[in-house]
């Protein structure tokens, strides 16, 4: 609650006047979040104080409306059961007005129990009382309309903003301000002003509200069928919604249009909640006040007093942008999903409504740009949601200054490519030559990035009230808005040309070194591996598949630091045998290396990195016939298990055998499961060792069917099995849609026994069944697993 | 809200065609839950039509019912009062206080029903109700000053709410009443 100097101050600087149009540029631009006299402002744009009117006419207007309201509550008495008079009021007697109103009631209570629950503000029983009167009065005044279900979620942002503007103790009324203040804030008002708002709102929606009968008449009359069919084709909410999809959608993403119609999705299936209630269900009470700032500032155009599909037209575009923030989300997913989406809108995508405000407003303005596409894969990887974690990111951040970002970002990267390639004919010491890569691409690619997304973040945290802003600052805001998103146009770009080049570049790494694979000795061949997994990593980071994790925002390339130790740690985690269903036919080549490694690793279990704890469980894996694919199923189990043993390391990422692995390796409860054709498997789970499931990390991504044709000395592999198309992070400052999912089916591994408490606590269900020693659940062996001792 | 309908001497079809149609028309099923009748409804359809308005009925016998299954007298618990029902024939002399209150006494009853005086009567003697609902459909052999009339009893708990309901002449009046069981 602020002080009373404030509002008054703020009742002199936007109500006084009669010119009021900063007030209604205010709540377009969604400043009025702290607003202390939001309801005021609701009122006037509302028309229930005549926006035009100085302030002296307003206490004319408003006693009317109020003794109106108590009018209306004496000849509707809305609990007749109270009078003692037995002659009128006996248990028997069945008056059918009074039944009705008795049904009323019931069916209006019903409601209000069930209105915002989770706000202790709506549990009061004062509360429910005025709105049950509120919507009974109206439902009697309007008997052709009557009460229908949906009018409490419009009836409670109302109450709650006059609740909030109410004043709390008497003032000393010195002035004309102070009077009009006192007046239009008195809280014994409160009901009758909420009454008021809600029918200036039901005014013009209430059409919304009238289906007629005719869902309800099921017929098999063809010509019935017709007339039906035409009259709920001229109700004014299914026009609405058609408006939105067949008109607004078709023009401005004609992409997401033809997706939608493909699946034959009707636009009143989800419009229809999005309108009656003004898209009250879909967000937050406090984000819900923001968009109605607009809508009811934004009002009507003259024709739409007699078409009430045209009413509040701000609406139709708000929803428009709702659709097309989630399009990488729609465009992507089959029927069910696109339901799911729309009819539970994924609130979490949109950062701030202040965007779909905006955006909807560009697009009224037809200022609006033009959409990735997304069909058209940029990466051959052709991963369906690649823009959707890029753009939803980039839309969210405000910019310091936009050329320090675009400046930043183009720094070259690719001069190296060319070395890469002179470098791969030459096999000595390929490690050497990876290192070098990546020290380069994380320089000059990640780390601006990550700078300047972190520094966007930075800024937008610090934006404190925008109430207080004025007008030019406003003006400044919204361009620069419309600057910034321009530039993360340009980053994007960008990003998804450094993410194609350095695609290619692995390319020709992995077609270069697959012949001279059986010269390199055993531990580079896997530091190679490693490498290879890592670029292709950035790949999807750049290309936008893959988020990026917090911890490379956090200043320091992740792969600065590089224990001496490598090789040998990763060897001897590598001894790890697996042979998970997708991957029985990659376990060949180091079946071998199991059997003969694993009394070596056993010997190596000391080894000085932090992977001590995670070798003993390897070299255990290796003496178990079946192991785990670490990889996918970790990530699924989504163990918030701690990370591993961090203590040898000092640097803040989780601990992990090598610098490669370390962004690879456990940060607690992150799974990722990218689209199906993502090169980099989901090996973002703590549970498992760091070094296994990276193993299983180059493994999976090598069969990918995306990206390289890698050769093992084994034919070619068939793909995993599709991971589905989403993307978890958390706890994050990027934005993801829903959480993972992984059918348990896709993943009949079993894991040791002393491996499961690790990754027993798993939201995503028991995915792992008890070891089974005997007989192995997974496909038949290829010809190349006969020298695996330990499949069957 | 447990509402009882208690209404007797119906006499269909010797004396009377059927119940009033005032009162027909306030008798839906749907809002009572018991019924108690004093007896003398003297046909199957009446019975029948009063089980139609609420399936807990209870029936005691009067002097000219056809059914001669109808228990005498009959005890109900509703709430938390013991409810008495007898015809009121056995009682001699008829509606006479002290001894509808030797049969209170002999039932052990807070609330004692019973009818055949066709008089409507509810009065509190010491500390216990006694409810005649009078006749639905108004014969008395021994007054022409009749009125059909029957009772409603709204229990809850301890209190009984008595509404009776009454046909002067064509107009239906309604009355109010209320008696709380004292706890001794």
């Amino acid at each position: 609650m602020c002080s009373y100097e404030l509002r008054k101050d703020l009742f002199a600087t936007y109500f006084l006047s009669t010119d009021r149009k900063s007030l209604f540029e205010l709540a377009l631009s969604s400043s009025l979040r702290e607003f202390p006299l939001r309801g005021v402002a609701w009122k006037v744009f509302l028309n229930c104080l005549d926006k035009d009117a100085p302030v002296s006419k307003w206490k004319k207007q408003i006693t009317h409306n109020r003794n109106r309201y108590i009018d209306f509550l004496s000849t509707h008495r809305i609990l007749p059961h109270h009078t003692p008079d037995p002659q009128l009021n006996h248990p028997l007697s069945h008056d059918l007005e009074q039944d009705q109103n008795h049904e009323l009631e019931k069916i209006i209570d019903q409601d209000i129990q069930r209105t915002y629950p989770e706000l202790e503000f709506f549990r009061s029983s004062d509360v429910k009382d005025i709105m049950l009167r509120i919507l009974f009065t109206y439902a009697k005044l309007n008997p052709e309309l009557s009460y229908k279900q949906g009018m409490h979620e419009v009836l409670a942002p109302l109450i709650f903003i006059l609740d909030q503007d109410k004043l709390q103790e008497q003032i000393q009324e010195e002035d004309e301000c102070d009077s009009m203040l006192s007046l239009l804030c008195s809280p014994q008002y409160v009901e009758h002003d909420a009454f008021t708002l809600f029918s200036a709102v039901m005014e013009k929606i209430g059409p919304w509200f009238m289906s007629g009968t005719v869902s309800d008449q099921i017929t098999e009359d063809p010509v019935h069928i017709e007339n039906l069919k035409a009259s709920y084709a001229s109700s004014p909410i299914v026009r609405k919604s058609h408006h939105i999809q067949e008109d607004l959608l078709k023009n401005n993403d004609p992409e997401l249009y033809r997706h939608l119609h493909s699946l034959g999705i009707e636009p009143q299936l989800y419009a229809l909640r999005w309108l009656r209630l003004l898209l009250s269900r879909e967000f937050l009470l406090e984000e819900v006040l923001v968009l109605w700032d607009a809508i009811f500032a934004y009002g009507d155009e003259a024709a739409a007093v007699n078409h009430p599909h045209m009413r509040f037209q701000i609406l139709d575009y708000i929803c428009l942008s709702m659709l097309t923030h989630i399009r990488a989300l729609l465009i992507g997913a089959d029927y069910c999903d696109c339901i799911k989406n729309l009819l539970s809108f994924p609130a979490s995508s949109v950062s701030d409504v202040f965007f779909l405000v905006q955006d909807a407003l560009s697009f009224i303005n037809h200022t609006h740009h033009p959409f990735p596409s997304i069909s058209s894969a940029s990466t051959p990887s052709s991963s369906t949601s690649f823009s959707s974690p890029l753009s939803t990111r980039n839309d969210k951040k405000e910019s310091t200054s936009p050329t320090d970002i675009a400046s930043s970002s183009t720094s070259p990267v690719l001069p190296s490519s060319p070395r890469i390639s002179n470098v791969s004919t030459s096999s000595s010491s390929p490690p050497h030559i990876l290192q070098e890569i990546e020290r380069r691409v994380t320089q000059n690619i990640i780390k601006p990035i990550a700078n300047a997304t972190s520094a966007m973040e930075r800024q937008m945290m610090e934006k404190g009230p925008l109430f207080s802003l004025d007008k030019p600052h406003h003006d400044r805001y919204q361009q620069m808005y419309v600057e910034e998103k321009e530039t993360n146009q340009k980053l994007i770009a960008q990003q998804t040309h450094m993410a194609k080049r350095l695609d290619r570049i692995v390319y020709s790494l992995q077609k270069e070194l697959n012949p001279c694979f059986t010269t390199i000795p055993e531990t580079n061949r896997d530091a190679i591996y490693v490498a290879l997994a890592e670029l292709k990593q950035l790949k999807d980071i750049l290309s936008g598949s893959l988020g990026v994790p917090p911890e490379y925002l956090l200043g320091d390339s992740p792969f600065s630091h590089a224990p001496a130790s490598a090789p040998p740690s990763i060897s001897s985690s590598y001894s790890t045998p697996y042979s998970s269903p997708f991957s029985t036919p990659y376990s060949t080549p180091y079946s071998s290396n199991s059997t003969t490694g694993s009394s070596g690793s056993g010997s190596s279990i000391s080894a000085p990195s932090s992977s001590s704890v995670s070798i003993p469980h390897g070299s255990t894996h290796s003496s178990t016939a079946q192991s785990q694919p670490p990889s996918i199923p970790s990530s699924a189990s989504a163990s918030p298990s701690g990370p591993p043993p961090a203590a040898p390391f000092s640097n803040p990422l989780p601990a992990v055998t090598s610098s490669l692995p370390a962004p690879l390796a456990p940060t607690p409860a992150n799974v990722i499961s990218t689209p199906a054709s993502s090169s980099f498997p989901p090996t973002f789970s703590s549970s498992y060792p760091a070094s296994v499931s990276l193993h299983s990390s180059t493994i999976a991504s090598n069969a990918s069917p995306s990206s390289s044709s890698i050769r093992f000395p084994s034919p070619s592999p068939p793909p995993p099995p599709p991971l589905p198309s989403t993307v978890t992070y958390a706890p994050q400052p990027l934005h993801f849609s829903s959480p993972v999912y992984l059918p348990p089916q896709q993943y009949p591994y079993t894991v040791a026994p002393h491996l499961q408490n690790f990754s027993a606590s798993s939201t995503a269900g028991p995915l792992y069944s008890p070891p089974n020693f005997s007989n192995s659940p997974f496909p038949p062996a290829t010809p190349f697993d006969s020298s695996h001792s330990n499949t069957n | 809200m447990v509402l009882v309908l208690v209404i007797g001497d119906i006499h269909v079809p010797h004396r009377a065609h059927d119940l009033p149609p005032q009162f027909k028309k306030l008798l839906v099923p749907g809002k009572i839950g018991h019924i108690l009748s004093t007896g003398n409804l003297c046909s199957r359809e009446i019975y029948d039509s009063l089980k139609g308005l609420a399936s807990d009925l209870h029936v005691v016998r009067g002097d000219f019912d056809e059914n001669p299954n109808f228990p005498e007298t009959k005890v109900v618990t509703l709430g938390n009062l013991k409810i008495g029902l007898i015809h009121g024939h056995q009682v001699v002399p008829w509606g006479d206080r002290e001894s509808l209150k030797i049969i209170q006494r002999q039932l052990d009853v807070d609330v004692l029903v019973s009818g055949n005086t066709h008089k409507f009567e509810a009065f509190e003697f010491e500390n216990r109700l006694f409810v005649n609902p009078g006749s639905a459909t108004a014969y008395s052999g021994i007054t022409f000053d009749v009125n059909p009339s029957f009772v409603l009893m709204d229990i809850q708990g301890d209190t009984v709410i008595i509404y009776i309901y009454q046909l002067k002449g064509t107009d239906l009046k309604v009355e109010k009443m209320s008696y709380q069981k004292k706890s001794q």
